[in-house]
């Protein structure tokens, strides 16, 4: 167990609340009870509760019990046809996956995309879940993906879409988040929209998911839009699913994209504006992803 | 050796051949301590038994203080002083128009104004405290934007400044409407800058130190005296009272020009608690409370004839000063005039106001007003270019300002490559070329800008004077009350010194800024210190040197006219004849100087005087001894799908003078430019009720690395008579004309004008897809 202090401030801006423990559990079973005690909250790669801290919000939290590396949020692994991403690992290991990036290219785009390299090397794809922040890229194209989140409680263990993460209950650790591994066909992409280029959180950002079955036709069609109230949220495409897609496909799901969802005015542009730029990047997302669907050979499954 | 056998030190062709240090990229003489981690910034300063200082800030625009309860803050453990403006000598300061009180009496007018402060014994502890302060507020209705300040019935945000001005005035030199009737081509339109911010890394801070009835202030000003001046009337206490001592400044840009409360509050803390108080701004509130630049809108009317010759340029502009005044009517004043020294303008009319809302306040930002008015007036001619069909830089080349040109204000022009600038600038970024091939969204814009070395604008004087100490162990000490806000000043003092006493730059220290020790100094401002204060060097220099000399005759028996010094040595011929030539150690020459009855140190005194004048009160007179200029040009690459702009190319080149030290040169032009560029598209709040909703970095975007298009910076082939080793200033005006230059480059990309600032990818948007057409306006529409 160590004690963070009282800040002690190594500039003007770094003001701490109440002196906070670190715990540090050895075990997975031992973290899942130091959770479920008063005033615990669940640590990741520190940058949430650090920024709070900074900013001096309010912080429940007396002790915060450290995740991130039990070897349960540590493995990356391809069975069965789905792979199975830890929660503790960075932004910047996801971002550099080899094998995800050949099935799932959107996810590690995503992750690789995030803040800075000095970021993403703190940044835990739990964590970046749990924050529950609709800005969040990695969100977006674990959506897209179709992501379940398992988590695990000292009462048991259940299942939610990456699209319900806000359902997670305080006593609950995201331990992996698993997305299916049948590469045949499938081609996704991860778009973003900033002002600066880097450091900054998205305009809009959005996913495309297409695969395409031996006639071309679409079998998988999703589309998931971040930044936008409730985000990330998926888009209703099912009608458009087992058609061939094409450019006028292309048109209408990103209309839609623009149309159904809330996106917030602020400093990034007014909402009118963003819904304009989420069809806009929906339609360079889908039409990446539908490239990558076409070149993405049947052969190849996944049980390699 | 005799001194005949010496190189010539004059150039055939007119200007003297400055020694081998003017114009070497010397290292800067605080490069180790400043990489190393060693550098002193203001919240670096430790004494012993200090406090921490936090401030309670206003979260309304505009409201009355019912009534403060401190007592919760007061039974805090570690907290040591809680005040209030009870606590204050309640007197209005300003550096211009005195109408800020330390700690707001009864009425606040600005979100973030300072309301009651608390010391306690670290800052976390001070927060806390002032977290327990409650205010109790009656609101009132506030002003927040220009338009409600200037409407009928406003409310006032000072009730002794009548429709909400808090400074005026107007000109008409040669009779602008004559001019406007015998144009052929009238150009007009209104154009709008908003709040930048400085952003420096360093935020503004403060540690106060009692001594008696003395208070030792080490600030992060990057103007001790002036800032000396201003805190010793906010506190009432006498001048000598108040002594400031510059720490290391970790960015300046005009922001830490004295004209916030942080460091008179510092001083009260100090004073009620008896112990040293350190007191620094969180970035937030040097988002809500420090003085960004002023937004100003701007109307402009320019007059031409048909073959391209400017006539006339009239302007109407209110300014945005936010609750108090600060720098901002200089800033104005700046805004409006500077620029006629630009063209040969036949005649100029101007209305400029400055108005009060409930707003943060705003004032001086590197380019001091010039960034807003080229912001209007350089895409007023970006249009004239396009309606009279003659491309920008041959425009620019008819009626441009050279060397003896006046201005209408009186302005004299000495030194001036601007047309070298404008022919360079269209060189560099391949005009001709990129013009001659067009590419689909792809636009090409140029503006020119021009600035001041120094300015009078705090009495009749715009000088500095040094002190050059030669030491026993033959170095040079520089002593000096300018500073160093980053720019790299006190290096280029030691290389002025250096080359004028024929020392090696690394035998010269120089001095920070201490007002009980230096002599004074007006400080870092309208990019004086280079030829200002560079000039006082160069005579106090030259002053030991000659005093040097004369020791070195007495000592040697030889004339000082047949002596020379250079690497630290005294040369000359040899004192008997057929002996060996001279050679003495400035050491050794000082020593015996002092080492003898009647021994004296070898001191310089050299002072400089801006030969400029004290304008009016209409702005008339020529304010500076030096005009700097630059020209630059732009290609820009707009999406025509979201309206995103890229910057792809940027060329600057800036007339200067003589360039003392090229990468600091060079360094200044391309901060500028970043600054400008983020100015242009980057920088910008949401706001709501008065206050930007997110004050923090997440927002407020300043540009990176990635963000810089590819550079081509340049400098003139230029001398100024009247600079030190013919240099003039730099610090500035780079900046200027950026915005303009992005926003005129969208326009000839894709044909939408941007008239407010910043130039966002969503007004493009709009702007491509709205009805309205500007048919002066080019792209591919």
């Amino acid at each position: 167990v160590t004690t963070l202090p009282q800040a002690t401030a190594p500039s003007a801006t770094t003001t701490g609340g109440e002196a906070v423990s670190v715990v540090r559990p050895a075990t997975l079973d031992e973290a899942l009870r130091l959770i479920g005690d008063a005033g615990a909250d669940v640590l990741g790669g520190g940058v949430a509760h650090t920024l709070r801290r900074h900013a001096r919000r309010a912080n429940t939290a007396t002790s915060l019990v450290s995740v991130a590396s039990l070897p349960e949020l540590n493995r990356i692994a391809l069975r069965e046809g789905e792979f199975t991403i830890g929660a503790g690992l960075t932004l910047s290991a996801l971002g550099a996956e080899p094998r995800l990036a050949r099935v799932w290219p959107a996810v590690t785009e995503a992750a690789a995309s995030v803040a800075t390299a000095r970021v993403r090397r703190l940044v835990t794809l739990g964590g970046n879940i749990a924050a529950g922040e609709d800005s969040h890229d990695p969100p977006v194209a674990l959506a897209a993906a179709g992501a379940l989140l398992t988590l695990h409680s000292s009462t048991g263990v259940r299942t939610l879409p990456v699209t319900r993460a806000a359902q997670r209950r305080p006593d609950e650790v995201i331990v992996d988040v698993r997305v299916p591994a049948v590469r045949g066909g499938l081609g996704s992409a991860f778009e973003k929209f900033l002002v600066r280029g880097v450091w900054e959180y998205a305009c809009v950002n959005v996913a495309a998911a297409i695969a395409l079955d031996e006639t071309r036709a679409a079998t998988t069609l999703t589309l998931a839009v971040g930044s936008v109230e409730g985000g990330p949220v998926t888009v209703d495409l099912a009608d458009l699913k087992g058609r061939r897609p094409d450019s006028s496909l292309i048109e209408e799901a990103a209309r839609r994209a623009g149309a159904t969802t809330s996106p917030h005015s602020d400093v990034r542009g007014s909402a009118a504006y963003k819904s304009h730029m989420i069809a806009e990047f929906s339609r360079r997302a889908l039409a990446r992803a539908l490239s990558r669907a076409q070149h993405s050979p049947h052969q190849e499954g996944a049980d390699r | 050796m005799s001194t005949t056998e010496l190189p010539p030190t004059e150039r055939a062709v007119g200007h003297p051949v400055p020694p081998a240090v003017i114009g070497s990229a010397v290292e800067r003489i605080d490069a180790a301590e400043k990489v190393s981690g060693k550098a002193l910034y203001a919240a670096d300063t430790r004494l012993p038994r200090m406090l921490h200082g936090a401030v309670v800030r206003s979260p309304h625009p505009s409201a009355r203080i019912r009534s403060i309860d401190t007592s919760r803050a007061e039974r805090l453990p570690g907290v040591h002083a809680v005040i209030t403006s009870a606590d204050t000598a309640r007197i209005r300061w300003g550096a211009f128009r005195p109408d800020l009180y330390p700690l707001a009496v009864d009425r606040v007018r600005y979100v973030g104004d300072e309301v009651a402060a608390v010391a306690a014994v670290d800052m976390d502890t001070a927060r806390q405290a002032a977290e327990l302060i409650r205010v109790d507020y009656e609101l009132l209705p506030a002003v927040l934007s220009l338009d409600e300040a200037l409407a009928d019935d406003a409310p006032l945000v000072h009730d002794d400044a009548l429709g909400n001005l808090a400074h005026e005035f107007s000109f008409d030199r040669g009779g602008a409407e004559e001019w406007f009737e015998r144009s052929d081509v009238v150009v007009e339109g209104t154009w709008q800058t908003a709040r930048q911010w400085h952003g420096s890394i360093e935020t503004i801070g403060c540690t106060a130190d009692w001594s008696q009835d003395r208070v030792t202030l080490w600030v992060n000003t990057q103007t001790p005296f002036l800032a000396r001046q201003r805190y010793a009337t906010a506190l009432g206490l006498p001048l000598r009272s108040v002594r400031v001592v510059q720490t290391e400044i970790g960015g300046g840009f005009g922001g830490k020009s004295g004209d916030d409360n942080t460091s008179v509050i510092c001083a009260i803390l100090a004073r009620r608690t008896g112990r040293p108080v350190q007191l620094v701004n969180s970035r937030e509130e040097e988002f809500l409370a420090s003085r960004p630049r002023i937004p100003m809108r701007y109307r402009v009317r320019l007059g031409f004839t048909s073959d391209g010759l400017v006539t006339a340029k009239d302007i109407d502009v209110i300014a945005d000063n936010g609750a108090y005044t600060g720098k901002a009517q200089a800033v104005l004043g700046a805004a409006t005039v500077r620029h006629d020294a630009l063209f040969n303008y036949r005649a100029v009319r101007a209305r400029s106001r400055l108005v009060y809302t409930n707003l943060v306040p705003t004032g001086a930002f590197r380019g001091f007003g010039n960034p807003s008015a080229d912001w209007a007036v350089g895409q007023a001619w970006d249009l004239a270019a396009r309606r009279l069909g003659i491309e920008v830089p041959d425009l620019f080349l008819l009626n441009a300002a050279e060397a003896g040109s006046v201005s209408p204000h009186n302005h004299k022009i000495n030194s001036c490559e601007l047309k070298q600038c404008i022919r360079k600038a269209a060189t560099a970024i391949g005009w001709y070329d990129k013009r001659a091939s067009p590419k689909p969204n792809r636009g090409l814009a140029m503006g020119c800008s021009v600035h001041v070395s120094g300015r009078r604008s705090f009495g009749d004087y715009d000088g500095s004077s040094a002190i050059v100490r030669l030491t026993e162990d033959g170095r040079a000490t520089v002593l000096i009350g300018e500073g160093e806000i980053g720019t790299g000043a006190r290096t280029t003092f030691a290389q002025i010194a250096a080359a004028e006493l024929g020392l090696a730059v690394s035998e010269v220290s120089v001095s920070r800024p201490d007002t009980d020790l230096t002599t004074h100094a007006l400080g870092a401002l309208a990019s004086r210190v280079t030829y200002v204060a560079g000039n006082a060097v160069k005579r106090a220099a030259g002053q030991a040197c000659e005093q040097l000399l004369d020791a070195a005759g007495r000592q040697s028996g030889i004339s000082p006219s047949e002596l020379l010094v250079e690497g630290g040595v005294v040369y000359g011929p040899s004192p008997s004849p057929g002996g060996d030539p001279l050679r003495l150690t400035v050491g050794e020459v000082v020593r015996a100087e002092l080492y003898r009855p009647g021994g004296e140190p070898i001191v310089g005194l050299g002072s400089f005087d801006n030969p400029s004048e004290f304008p009016d009160g209409s702005r008339y007179g020529n304010e500076s001894g030096a005009y700097n200029f630059v020209a630059e040009a732009a290609e820009v690459e707009v999406d025509p799908d979201t309206g995103a702009v890229t910057v792809l190319e940027l060329a600057a080149v800036a007339d200067c003078g003589t360039v003392l030290n090229p990468p600091l040169a060079q360094g200044q032009v391309e901060g500028a430019l970043a600054q400008g560029l983020g100015m242009a598209l980057t920088e910008s709040f949401d706001w709501d009720q008065g206050a930007p909703t997110d004050p923090s970095f997440v927002d407020y975007k300043l540009p990176t690395a990635a963000f810089m298009p590819k550079l081509h910076v340049e400098f003139a082939d230029s001398y100024e008579p009247t600079g030190p080793f013919g240099a003039k200033g730099v610090g500035e005006i780079a900046l200027d004309p950026v915005p303009a230059v992005v926003a005129s480059a969208v326009a000839d990309a894709v044909g939408v004008r941007v008239r407010e600032l910043p130039i966002t990818a969503e007004k493009i948007y709009w702007g491509l897809r709205s009805e309205a057409t500007d048919e002066t306006e080019g792209g591919q529409r």
